[in-house]
């Protein structure tokens, strides 16, 4: 009989192990022997994360698929439910021991009671991630009394309306560190810790994660503590006043769910629970109505402060400014409660016990009437150490107000996340201004912004301080482009892209975003870039050569509009010596791991007019800009100065967007270049599919068109490359 | 200050106090009995084991303490082990397994890291065939269990 080896059998070390292999690898351990299998087992039902999304069909369409789910329920510690109903399933289960769980969907009233029960019973709760709004008042009542009890919780994302995340933000325990509201905050993070994961892995020298020694088990005990055994720390029920909010809705009270759990078969406590899930679609729907009567007055009462202000738009009708006064940090009220009234901030309650010291991220990804903002500003004091502040829609000279009272209360903000639509440039700028120093920013508005010489310049002036400045849904003038690049020393990312969505394809981007979305040429080598530490390069360069007055950077100045000017005549020796430079531009970012860069082609031409249109035409400009490809002279050829970019030997992903001529990295002579000098290159994406062999990846095309053999050398020298073409 | 080691089969060895208080179970030891020229036993470590660990703690005595990150999602773990430390752990699998114990029991969390995360390398990618193989292990499943447990853990595959 197979001994397994003592080192599998302590806690601590199958959990290290455990935690660097995928699932796959999992799985296969599993059915190396029974000793392994009951070891390893158990690790494949830890992370039923962002990776599995669990789905209630794709479960029930399983032989015994919830049976398992129930058995191992208590092997779960980080649990993304893609349909919510799963937790009708789970929530009378053993599954008490989650450090996360993020619910992706809307949640119908049933499943939402089911979420809440949950919730109750993971006290070992770290992130709590809700995608989608409570319908609900009643759940959001009870998830902000749940929330308090949670005194392990770290991160909570929800979405929800200003009333309700001003309680959340009373009721917060003091171990919480992030709080982010709002539809799009979970998904840009989760976009910004996709990329994170695309790029950093593989870095030398990072700090590798030490997840298992956290739980202050005794590590040089071979027992260990196994964390599957300690069930009965899960919320006390008497803590938990189920009486009070829970059951009058389920079709199960959770203490019967538990007591059938562990008493019955699994299969029939299936078949109860799809009875009750019958029971909850049907009441969901009834539920709805009825969550709309009671959800209207909620709405209705938020909504109320702010309807004299906005149109349907969102759009102020009359911009109201909050006259905010600030009161005495000696003076607290005795009550503990905040202002929460209409009428004004009033004194706020600061003992030691208030303040959430340990609170460093606020994203507010929703819109503040002066009413709401006249509650929030003096909750401010309540987070002096916030660094990350995401912030909410309001009027411009309402956003200066806040930008002011954040710099007296949360001097440590560093770091700023711009989701919401922009009224004013002005408060940009001012929110800028007024950070002693500004570390990150990122800006993705719903609608593309445009941001003017004015708010550029203000951001340079955190040049020694600025470490990423990612901006999607943005615009800047090349001036102001390139001013960033030359003064920020300490960038180690810079993303700038006209569309909100980083992973949209840019087929548009010609006739869309005019020179003021990209870099030209001229300006890009006018001088040096000091962002040599730069790791992430996000960035549109354009050949025209228009716009030859640079302002220097310093002046402030606004640049003319490039459409404005003359193109410089250039003969094609001047071009070619300017394409070098360019490159040897790019060559000073030895650091760089991903860049991402379009290369345009403009030409100022005459625009074509039907004679339907001559009246029109009146009125319109004489010339109009297009991009095309392949005229550039920047085509990534060796001929042109790829050579220059050799030193970028941390280089793992180039991404060519759309436009560019990439046709020459196919090539075999630039091929053999990028296995000798790209040796860690992991991605490379966007080289025209013609010059791979066809349209699309079909395997019958691949590596078959212009140039197979630079194909077949990438694949044979690279094997991990993973090669994306262009279609 | 040197301190003295003795190991499971009574070899003494002297080293730095810093380079043996990258154990955390030595320095915890040291500081409840305070500076004494007595050998500190490790009844658990052996001297050819105990002579890697300190091979080890010599080589990384400047390193600053580690963070913990707690997150044990494979994606987010780097697998990427320094070149001098995967050639310490080019060793014959017990000796492997003996310096994780060793690392487990004298709390040197870098060491048992680098350790399980070599465990785990070797077991990447590979089959359950080829992992019994690698570690020796007589596979006691039926063909009807086996052919079981891969349909129950399907969902799992691929992800």
């Amino acid at each position: 009989m197979y001994k397994s080896p003592p080192i599998y059998e302590i806690p601590l070390i199958l959990q290290l192990i455990c935690s660097t292999l995928y699932a796959k690898d999992i799985t296969n351990c599993v059915l190396v022997c029974k000793t392994w299998h009951d070891l390893f087992s158990p690790y494949m039902w830890r992370n039923l994360d962002d990776q599995y999304e669990l789905d209630f069909k794709e479960w029930t369409s399983l032989e015994g698929g919830l049976e398992r789910l129930l058995l191992n329920a208590q092997h779960i510690r980080k649990l993304a439910l893609f349909d919510s109903r799963l937790a009708l399933i789970l929530q009378g289960s053993r599954c008490t021991h989650l450090t996360r769980l993020r619910i992706r969907e809307q949640m119908p009233r049933m499943a939402a009671n089911a979420v809440m029960a949950l919730i109750e019973r993971n006290p070992k709760l770290e992130e709590i991630l809700l995608d989608q709004p409570l319908n609900a008042e009643r759940d959001e009542t009870r998830l902000i009394q749940t929330i308090p009890k949670l005194h392990r919780l770290k991160k909570i994302s929800v979405d929800m309306l200003w009333h309700a995340i001003k309680q959340l933000l009373e009721s917060i325990p003091d171990s919480v560190e992030v709080v982010a509201c709002g539809p799009y905050v979970v998904d840009y993070d989760q976009e910004w810790l996709e990329d994170q994961d695309d790029h950093d892995a593989p870095v030398d020298g990072e700090q590798d994660d030490f997840d298992a020694l956290h739980d202050g088990s005794d590590s040089h005990n071979d027992s260990g503590d196994s964390d599957e055994d300690d069930d009965d720390d899960s919320m006390d029920d008497s803590e938990m006043d189920d009486d009070e909010y829970g059951s009058d809705g389920d079709a199960f009270d959770d203490d019967e769910i538990e007591e059938l759990a562990n008493s019955m078969p699994p299969e029939q406590l299936i078949q109860m629970m799809n009875g009750a899930l019958d029971e909850a679609e049907t009441g969901s729907e009834a539920g709805s109505d009825e969550d709309e009567d009671m959800g209207g007055d909620s709405d209705d009462s938020s909504g109320s402060d702010d309807s004299d202000m906005y149109d349907g738009e969102l759009a102020f009708k009359d911009e109201k400014v909050v006259e905010y006064k600030d009161t005495d940090d000696s003076t607290p009220r005795k009550d503990g409660k905040g202002s929460g009234g209409k009428g004004g901030p009033g004194p706020l309650d600061l003992s030691d016990d208030t303040k959430r010291g340990n609170l460093t991220g606020l994203y507010l990804d929703l819109v503040l009437g002066s009413d709401d903002m006249l509650q929030f500003l003096p909750m401010l004091r309540r987070f002096p150490n916030l660094q990350h502040f995401g912030v909410p829609h309001a009027s411009g000279g309402n956003l200066e107000v806040l930008s002011r009272v954040l710099r007296r209360h949360c001097p440590n903000v560093d770091s700023l996340s711009l989701t919401q639509r922009w009224t004013s440039d002005t408060a940009l700028e001012r929110l800028v201004q007024d950070r002693r120093q500004l570390k990150q920013i990122k800006i993705r508005p719903p609608i593309s912004f445009e941001i003017r010489t004015n708010a550029a310049m203000a951001l340079a002036e955190h040049a020694q301080h600025l470490e990423r400045i990612d901006m999607f849904g943005v615009r800047m003038a090349s001036d102001d482009i390139q001013t960033i690049l030359t003064t920020c020393p300490n960038l180690l990312s810079f993303r700038l892209s006209p569309y909100s969505d980083p992973k949209e394809p840019e087929h548009t981007f010609g006739s869309v975003v005019g020179p003021s979305g990209s870099l030209t040429f001229f300006n890009m080598v006018l001088t040096p870039w000091v962002c040599t530490k730069l790791k992430f390069l996000s960035i549109r360069l354009s050949d025209y050569l228009g716009s030859v007055e640079p302002t220097g950077g310093e002046s402030g100045e606004e640049a003319a509009p490039i459409k404005d000017t003359k193109a410089v005549e250039l003969t094609d020796q001047d071009r070619k010596g300017m394409v070098e430079k360019v490159y040897h531009q790019l060559g000073r970012l030895h650091e760089l791991e991903m860049l991402e860069i379009g290369v345009f082609h403009e030409e100022v031409m005459e625009a074509e007019v039907d004679e339907e249109d001559a009246e029109t035409m009146a009125a319109a400009p004489e010339e109009e800009i297009q991009f095309l490809p392949s005229e550039s002279g920047m085509d990534f050829s060796l001929a042109s100065g790829l050579d220059h970019l050799k030193t970028l030997k941390h280089l793992q992903c180039l991404r060519l967007l759309v436009n560019t001529d990439s046709s020459a990295l196919s090539r075999l002579p630039e091929a053999k270049w990028i296995a000798q000098h790209w040796k860690r290159l992991q991605y490379l994406d966007g080289v025209s599919a013609p010059a791979w062999g066809g349209i699309g990846s079909e395997e019958d095309t691949v590596g078959k068109g212009e140039n197979p053999a630079g194909y077949e050398y990438l694949k044979t020298k690279m094997p991990d490359l993973v090669i994306r073409e262009r279609v | 200050m040197p301190v003295t080691l003795t190991s499971l089969d009574d070899v003494k060895f002297t080293v730095d106090k810093d380079v043996a208080e990258r154990s955390i179970l030595i320095k915890n030891m040291i500081e409840d009995v305070g500076e004494s020229d007595s050998p500190i036993p490790l009844p658990n470590v052996s001297s050819a084991v105990l002579k890697k660990v300190i091979e080890y703690c010599e080589h990384h005595r400047n390193d600053p303490v580690q963070v913990q990150d707690e997150t044990d999602d494979p994606r987010k773990r780097s697998n990427d082990i320094e070149e001098w430390d995967m050639k310490f752990m080019a060793v014959d699998q017990e000796m492997l397994f003996e310096i994780i114990l060793a690392a487990n029991y004298l709390d040197i969390k870098p060491l048992l890291d680098v350790g399980c995360k070599t465990v785990a390398n070797i077991i990447k990618g590979k089959t359950p065939e080829e992992i019994r193989k690698t570690f020796n292990i007589v596979n006691d499943f039926t063909p009807e269990e086996e052919a079981q447990i891969k349909k129950e853990n399907e969902w799992a595959e691929d992800r």
